[in-house]
């Protein structure tokens, strides 16, 4: 016990750093964003399975696992269908991914250029707004350093549970392919560099892997096999792959540099010359740090990792979706902190003033985020706005707040022909009897639709909704 | 005298020429003892449709039988043709590696001598030959019942690893496999082989389980199973207990092996080879050494046969397969201990195992094979069970039928899913067969001789081969006039 209590004081200013990740994490989990269409209607599912008490195998689509509908379980049991209630898990897992992801990049870089490393990861205005989205999707990044802890970790077991929780991960959404190609391809280089003892049991114990990765991975794969219907045309979508390679270097400055994650929630981009500011720095730190790295073959390493997971990754999705792209900008702003911590070692800044550095970055990054993010939302339960993504546009009105219209629609029967205005109101209909929503057009009294303009007409019961309209019907 | 057998070259020979003799009684009339089984054309059907990429192709012919022995016979098909021999390739590969899976789990659990005779009396005894030959998907399971017993007997680093992949894999061949995996924890708890304390080692069992498993359980919660073959349920459950005594001595006398292919119940027969089984085994378990073991054996073995029961919501001999081979395994075991006790000095114990071997053989070519060859099979109703009977004519030789509407332009039809289903699959290899779907598109009818709804042909005259054995087959009309 005192050599923990004194490892605790000896490293405290981590402690700190790991208390403003909770702070970030936890503040306004349950209203900032507001609740999510996809988040309602993958909350529903765990509706459906505790209504039907059988056991279900297929998740809110063929392609995402049912696991997490079913770690959710006790936490809406506990505290009712909300958003908090499905994000909490998320957070949870979040804390896990902090640790593990200290751990790794401690063992693999020294402290410092690991703490910069995970500052720069996990303070980024996308992870703190991306990685509390009770969504499957936002546990990549949760299976990614769990399969890779466990590739690392000498120990009996450390190709089964590795296997295994790539497994789980392509289980829970099959957007972790690509991050799942990049681990094992990586994996199996790293094997070169290391001693020939460890190469052979590596290689003698890689089927124990296997057999863990199918336990995880089969009955998803079950499931893909049999319903179909959601999954597009993959055909199709190889086709126009070179397409979306062109389309990336446009998107890829908003990308990287956090912009459009920031306008999800505000609508709006963030100036031209900041995003490229940020962007060019941390491609000058991506770079600079294959030279000044002390593991330059490691980080080398990490950098052909993201470049096999994008290439793969622009392969499999249909279209740009900011989602998707969340691992591939999070590592990105990894390997920068990572170069980060290498400059300061390598211009000899004193170590208390390396610690105070970090602290002061990882406020910086929060008082940008709130900035950017949070206060804009807070001010005005988010937006409307399209901001141009790629190929396509986007719409911000999916983060926004529900709550005013929760209000506003009380007892009143309504219908929205947005699925996803009407997944959320479904899913918070478990919990909420005052919701009045209806299945069809018909029975319906009042209409409702996200506000595009400042036009209000007549039949408007509440004017003063800034993202809603809910109108009486005609 | 344990001298004559216990020299490694010795028995190298023994098992060599064991083998030999196990190839020649297994490819002996191969596909024509017994021809195209009702099942197994249905099963080749399975195979046809994944060939034509007209099925899922992760779905077996049913959502509790997997599609991978499906894909196993697909090269044997593509080879062979559509063919009885395809289909039933792959069961003597199996039976193949059985053979030696049986001696060394055998061996590492019971010694060397005799696990021999465990052996002669697995691979010999009419179950095996007669049923291991029949391409099901069930008759897999033994297979991987020895391969997660040879897994959990070695002396390997990832033994628990691959005994629950073996085990997930048989689960997934068939559910019915699924109490074996019971049975086996269960008897390993009672007889504290697991401890307790250390139980959460064993949670890579369960991780290579659900690898072997994972598809089709998604598979079966998916689409659930056929109420009607199994599901279980407490309430039948005593009714079923009593139907399994009384289905006992057919079943592990092995006298229901005969009685499927010739139509007959052999109850004298029954009574013989079930009295001397009981006393074998009784000498297994009452001789040292390897008490323990043969206990351990009969305990799991009946563990599995009530979980069976409760699972299965009829009874037929294929659900319990699996424990007719284990039960004769034990004998063969008992029969070792009373050699090794009363004629271990004797020269007749060095041919012991060939003369053993030899009777059980011939037991099966007496009461089968010849009769069968003989007659074409049978259309007569048996007992198949304690409580219930049917007609062999699903067994029947459908080479005679084949061959006669080969030679016929007409377009054949069978109401009997058993007759139709070995046309259909022959169908395609043969473009001279030409099956019609439904009964009104078709110009001939074909049923059972003697029984069913073809019984108005009252003379041979209408019939177009009357010198059919087991089947009839009419002109159409005439059916429908009558």
């Amino acid at each position: 016990m005192n050599s923990i209590l004194l490892k605790a004081r000896r490293n405290y200013w981590v402690l700190i750093i790991f208390a403003l990740f909770l702070i970030a994490n936890f503040s306004y989990l349950g209203s900032v964003p507001g609740l999510m269409g996809d988040e309602g209607s993958e909350g529903q599912n765990v509706f459906e399975i505790l209504k039907s008490k059988q056991v279900a195998v297929v998740g809110e689509r063929s392609y995402i696992g049912v696991l997490i509908d079913y770690v959710r379980i006790p936490f809406i049991l506990g505290l009712g269908y909300n958003a908090f209630a499905l994000r909490l898990p998320i957070v949870i897992a979040s804390i896990v991914f902090f640790w593990m992801m200290l751990f790794l990049l401690k063992k693999t870089f020294g402290l410092m250029p690991a703490i910069f490393g995970l500052i720069l990861l996990t303070f980024s205005p996308i992870y703190l707004g991306e990685q509390r989205l009770a969504w499957a999707i936002t546990l990549i990044p949760f299976f990614i350093a769990t399969s890779i802890f466990f590739f690392y970790r000498e120990s009996k077991y450390n190709f089964l549970l590795a296997g295994l929780f790539l497994g789980l991960g392509l289980s829970n959404h099959i957007i972790f392919l690509p991050s799942a190609v990049a681990v094992i391809v990586i994996f199996l280089i790293s094997l070169l560099f290391r001693g020939k003892k460890i190469i052979s049991t590596s290689l003698s114990n890689f089927w124990t892997g296997l057999i863990s990765f199918w336990a995880g991975f089969g009955i998803q794969f079950a499931i893909l096999q049999l319903f179909k219907e959601d999954q597009g045309n993959p055909g199709k979508v190889a086709e126009l792959f070179s397409e979306r390679f062109q389309n990336l270097p446009n998107l890829l400055p908003s990308l990287l540099s956090g912009s459009v994650y920031i306008a999800r929630y505000s609508g709006q981009l963030l100036s031209q010359p900041n995003t490229f500011l940020i962007f060019y720095t941390l491609i000058f730190l991506t770079f600079l740090g294959l030279f000044i790295s002390k593991q330059k073959k490691i980080y080398f390493l990490i950098i052909v990792g993201i470049v096999i997971h994008l290439v793969a990754l622009l392969y499999i999705i249909d279209r740009y979706s900011l989602r998707y792209f969340v691992v591939f900008a999070l590592s990105v702003w990894l390997v920068s902190g990572l170069s980060l911590g290498f400059l300061l070692q390598k211009i000899s800044i004193p170590l208390n003033f390396q610690k105070i550095i970090a602290i002061v970055l990882a406020l910086i990054l929060l008082f940008f985020s709130a900035n950017k993010i949070l206060f804009p939302f807070l001010k005005t339960g988010g937006n409307t706005n399209n901001f141009p993504l790629g190929n396509r546009e986007e719409s911000a009105e999916a983060l926004v707040d529900i709550k005013p219209l929760l209000s506003c629609i009380s007892d009143k029967k309504v219908f929205s022909e947005n699925i996803h205005i009407r997944n959320r109101l479904t899913f918070l209909t478990n919990s909420n009897n005052k919701i009045k929503l209806v299945e069809n057009f018909k029975n319906a009294d009042y209409i409702i639709e996200y506000r595009k303009d400042s036009v209000k007409n007549a039949r408007e019961i509440c004017p003063t909704l800034i993202n809603f309209k809910v109108s009486k019907k005609k | 005298m344990k001298i004559f057998l216990s020299k490694i070259t010795r028995t190298r020979i023994i098992l060599a020429t064991l083998f030999l003799i196990f190839l020649i009684v297994n490819f002996a009339y191969l596909n024509r003892v017994p021809g195209l089984v009702g099942d197994e054309g249905y099963e080749g059907l399975s195979v046809t449709e994944h060939i034509k990429n007209l099925r899922n192709p992760i779905l077996g012919r049913e959502s509790y039988v997997s599609f991978w022995v499906d894909y196993f016979r697909i090269p044997f098909v593509l080879l062979f043709g559509f063919s009885t021999l395809a289909l039933r390739i792959p069961m003597i590969i199996a039976s193949l590696a059985m053979f030696w899976l049986t001696w060394i789990v055998l061996k590492r659990i019971f010694g060397e001598y005799f696990a021999l005779f465990g052996l002669i009396f697995f691979i010999f005894s009419p179950a095996f030959i007669l049923y291991q030959r029949i391409s099901w998907p069930i008759n897999f399971l033994p297979l991987f019942a020895l391969l997660t017993l040879e897994s959990l007997t070695s002396k390997r680093k990832n033994k628990v690893l691959t005994a629950g992949l073996a085990a997930g894999f048989g689960t997934s061949t068939h559910f019915v496999f699924f109490p074996f995996v019971l049975s086996l924890i269960i008897s390993a708890l009672l007889l504290k082989k697991i401890e307790i304390k250390k139980i959460f080692s064993y949670w890579t069992f369960i991780v290579s389980f659900l690898a072997g498993f994972g598809i089709q359980l998604a598979i079966l919660i998916t689409y659930g199973v056929e109420s009607s073959r199994m599901g279980g349920g407490m309430a039948s459950y005593a009714s079923k207990i009593i139907s399994l005594i009384s289905s006992i001595p057919i079943y592990f006398s092995g006298t229901i092996y005969f009685s499927e292919l010739i139509g007959t119940n052999f109850p004298t027969l029954t009574i013989l080879t079930l009295s001397i089984l009981i006393f074998l085994i009784s000498l297994s378990l009452l001789l040292k050494p390897k008490r323990r073991e043969a206990a351990l054996w009969l305990l799991c073995l009946g563990i599995f046969v009530l979980f069976e029961t409760y699972i299965v919501n009829y009874f037929h001999i294929r659900y319990f397969h699996l424990a007719v081979l284990a039960i004769w395994a034990l004998a063969g075991i008992g029969l070792g201990k009373l050699l090794v006790k009363y004629f271990a000095n004797k020269k007749v114990f060095l041919f012991s195992p060939f003369f053993v071997s030899l009777i059980l053989i011939l037991l099966t070519v007496y009461f089968a094979f010849i009769p069968y060859l003989k007659f074409e099979g049978s259309t007569k109703i048996y007992a198949d069970s304690g409580v219930s009977y049917d007609s062999a004519g699903h067994s029947a030789d459908i080479k005679p039928l084949v061959d006669c509407i080969d030679k016929l332009p007409k377009t054949v039809y069978a109401a009997e899913p058993k007759i139709q289903n070995r046309l259909l699959f022959l169908a395609n290899g043969n473009p001279n067969i030409k099956i019609a779907e439904k009964r009104s598109e078709a110009n001939l009818f074909i049923d059972y001789r003697g029984e069913g709804p073809g019984q108005e042909s009252k003379s041979r005259n209408k019939e177009m081969c009357p010198e059919l054995n087991h089947f009839i087959v009419i002109p159409n009309n005439d059916f429908q006039k009558n």
